[in-house]
C-alpha cells in the first residue's frame, strides 16, 4: 500500500506517515527479533537505495512438490554500504504465479512492487552467492515516499508480517518509524563507519 | 465544542487501533487490503505430523501438536463448516517437504521440526541457497535464526481459497518443551517451559486457517485475556494453548456451519460497519461512528 502523501499538507504528512506505518504493521505472523537501523546496517552485506526493476515469481524444487520464490531486481542508485553491483538481486520465498492462479505466502517477507523506490538492507544467501535476502525480513525494507513538490523524501518502514521480540525474547513495541531519507542515510552511514 | 475532521478521526483510529481488532484475517496480498482473504473451502482439512518429531521431547511433542489442532476443531464442532483431523505421521520425503503439488489431490499439510541449520549442512555455494530450497533438499532450517516458526500457505490467487499449509518449527535454535510449568531458567530445559510446543502450534494452526496477528486483549469472566493470535510469545508462555473468544468468533464468521466459507468482503457486508474484519475494522468503525454522529447532528439541527 502506498502512503497518500501527494497532496498532503506538511502538518498532515507526519501524521499520515505515522498512520501508514502503523497501518502497514497491521499484519504479523512470524515471530522474529527486532532490529534497529544501526543493527541492520552492521549485519548487512550491502545497503542500497534503488528502484525496483522487476519482480518475478517462479516455481522451484525437486520432484512434484514445489515452492514459489520471488526474484526482485533493484536498480541501484545509491550505495550506502557494500557493492552489490548496479543491479542487486533479492531472492525470497513466496509469491504469486498468475498463470497458475496460485500464490504462496511466507509470513514475514517484504513485498516489492515494480517502480517502487526503496532502501534495502541486504544479506548474501551464502558467502559465495551473488543473490541476497532482505536482512531482518521485512524490517530491512523501507519505501521512499516523496512529497509532491519533491522537496522532502521519507523512508517508510515496510509492512512487517511478523511479531517482534527483543534480544531477551520478550515482545517489544519498538517498531521502526518513518524517517526523513536524509536521517536514515545519516544513521546508516554512522553505523557502518563505526 | 472541539471540532474534529473525518481524516483526523481516521488517522487517530489508525494510530491507536491497527492490529487491535478482535481478529485479523490474512490477505492474498499483504499490501492490498482489497485483495481476497484466505479461507479453506468447507469440508475436511487433514494435518500430518512428520514422523521425525522433535526427539528431545520424547514423543510428547506429537500429543502437544495434536491438542493444538483439536482446540480449533472444538470450535468448529460448535459453529464451523470445517472438519480438522490428523492423518498418519509421514516419513520423508513427504513428511519433510514444504510446498505444493499443482493439480494433485495428494498434498499434505505437514507439521515438522527442523533440527539443523542449512548453513551447517548444505555446502557453501549450493544453488539451494539462492533458490530457497535448502530446507527441503537438506532437511534444515533456512529461515532467519530469530524466527521460531513459519507457516507457508498456498492459496488460489483469484479468490483466496487455501490449498495447502505447511508448518515448520525452528528446533535448531529454540528449545521446544511440553511441560506445564515453571518457566525454564538458565540452560536447563527439562520439566519446565521454554518455547511451548502447544502454545506455538495453536498459534500457527490459527495462521493455517487464515488468521493473522492481532494485539487484542479483552475482558473474559472478569479477567483479561489476550488473543491466541497476539504477536508475542515470550519464553514460558502457555496461555495460547487456550483459544480466545474472538479467534473463536473468526471460525464462526468465516466458516459458518451449513454455509460456504466466507471471503472478507462477504463477512464485511453481513452487518454493515460492525462486521468489518481485519486490520481495517477499527479505523472504519470509527469513521462509521463519526459519520453516523454527523448525520444525527444534522438531523437535529
Amino acid at each position: 500500500m502506498r502512503c497518500p502523501l501527494a497532496n498532503a499538507t506538511t502538518g498532515l504528512k507526519a501524521m499520515l506517515l505515522s498512520g501508514c506505518a502503523l497501518w502497514a504493521l497491521a499484519a504479523h505472523a512470524t515471530v522474529t527479533q527486532v532490529r534497529d537501523v544501526e543493527t541492520l546496517a552492521r549485519d548487512s552485506d550491502a545497503v542500497v537505495r534503488g528502484t525496483v526493476q522487476s519482480v518475478e515469481s517462479s516455481w522451484v524444487g525437486q520432484g512434484t512438490q514445489k515452492s514459489i520464490i520471488t526474484r526482485v531486481k533493484i536498480q541501484v542508485s545509491e550505495k550506502l554500504k557494500g557493492d552489490p553491483g548496479s543491479v542487486a538481486e533479492v531472492v525470497q520465498p513466496g509469491g504469486i504465479i498468475p498463470e497458475s492462479d496460485i500464490g504462496q505466502i511466507v509470513h514475514g517477507m517484504p513485498e516489492f512492487q515494480r517502480g517502487e523506490e526503496v532502501v534495502v538492507f541486504l544479506k548474501r544467501h551464502a558467502p559465495s552467492v551473488a543473490t541476497f535476502r532482505v536482512s531482518g525480513m521485512a524490517q530491512g525494507k523501507y519505501t521512499v515516499e516523496r512529497t509532491s513538490d519533491g522537496k522532502n523524501s521519507f523512508a517508510v518502514p515496510s509492512a512487517i508480517d511478523a511479531a517482534l521480540v527483543g534480544a531477551d525474547g520478550l515482545p517489544t513495541t519498538n517498531r521502526a518509524k518513518p524517517l526523513e531519507l536524509t536521517e536514515l542515510r545519516k544513521r546508516i552511514q554512522a553505523a557502518v563507519t563505526k | 465544542m472541539i471540532a474534529t475532521s473525518p481524516i483526523l478521526v481516521a488517522i487517530a483510529a489508525i494510530t491507536s487501533g491497527v492490529g487491535s481488532a478482535p481478529y485479523v484475517r490474512s490477505h492474498v496480498s499483504a499490501t492490498d487490503p482489497n485483495s481476497s482473504c484466505l479461507w479453506w473451502a468447507a469440508g475436511s482439512v487433514v494435518y500430518n505430523q512428520s514422523d521425525a518429531g522433535n526427539p528431545v521431547n520424547g514423543g510428547t511433542e506429537f500429543t502437544a501438536v495434536t491438542r493444538s489442532w483439536q482446540s480449533w476443531q472444538t470450535i468448529q464442532n460448535g459453529c464451523g463448516n470445517l472438519t480438522l483431523s490428523e492423518g498418519p505421521h509421514l516419513s520423508a520425503p513427504a513428511g519433510r517437504t514444504v510446498g505444493y503439488t499443482q493439480g494433485s489431490s495428494d498434498n499434505h499439510n505437514v507439521v515438522m521440526f527442523r533440527r539443523r541449520l542449512c548453513r551447517n549442512v548444505a555446502p557453501a555455494g549450493d544453488p539451494c541457497f539462492s533458490n530457497f530450497t535448502c530446507n527441503n533438499v537438506y532437511d534444515c532450517w533456512g529461515n532467519p535464526d530469530t524466527t521460531i516458526g513459519l507457516t507457508t500457505t498456498t492459496y488460489r490467487v483469484s479468490n483466496g481459497e487455501i490449498l495447502d499449509a505447511d508448518i515448520e518449527f525452528n528446533a535448531a535454535l529454540f528449545h521446544f518443551t511440553t511441560a506445564d510449568s515453571p518457566t525454564c531458567s538458565g540452560t536447563n530445559y527439562s520439566n519446565c517451559v521454554a518455547t511451548d510446543v502447544q502454545n506455538t502450534a495453536t498459534h500457527e494452526f490459527g495462521h493455517s486457517l487464515g488468521l493473522d496477528h492481532t494485539m487484542y486483549c479483552g475482558s473474559v469472566d472478569g479477567g483479561t485475556m489476550c488473543s491466541v493470535m497476539r504477536d508475542s510469545s515470550p519464553n514460558g508462555e502457555i496461555s495460547k494453548r487456550t483459544i480466545d473468544p474472538w479467534s473463536a468468533s473468526f471460525i464462526c464468521d468465516v466458516y459458518p456451519r451449513g454455509l460456504p466459507s466466507q471471503d472478507c468482503a462477504q463477512v464485511a457486508t453481513k452487518s454493515g460497519c460492525a462486521a468489518v474484519p481485519g486490520s481495517m475494522a477499527w479505523p472504519l468503525a470509527v469513521l462509521c461512528i463519526f459519520l453516523l454522529r454527523r448525520q444525527t447532528v444534522r438531523r437535529r439541527s
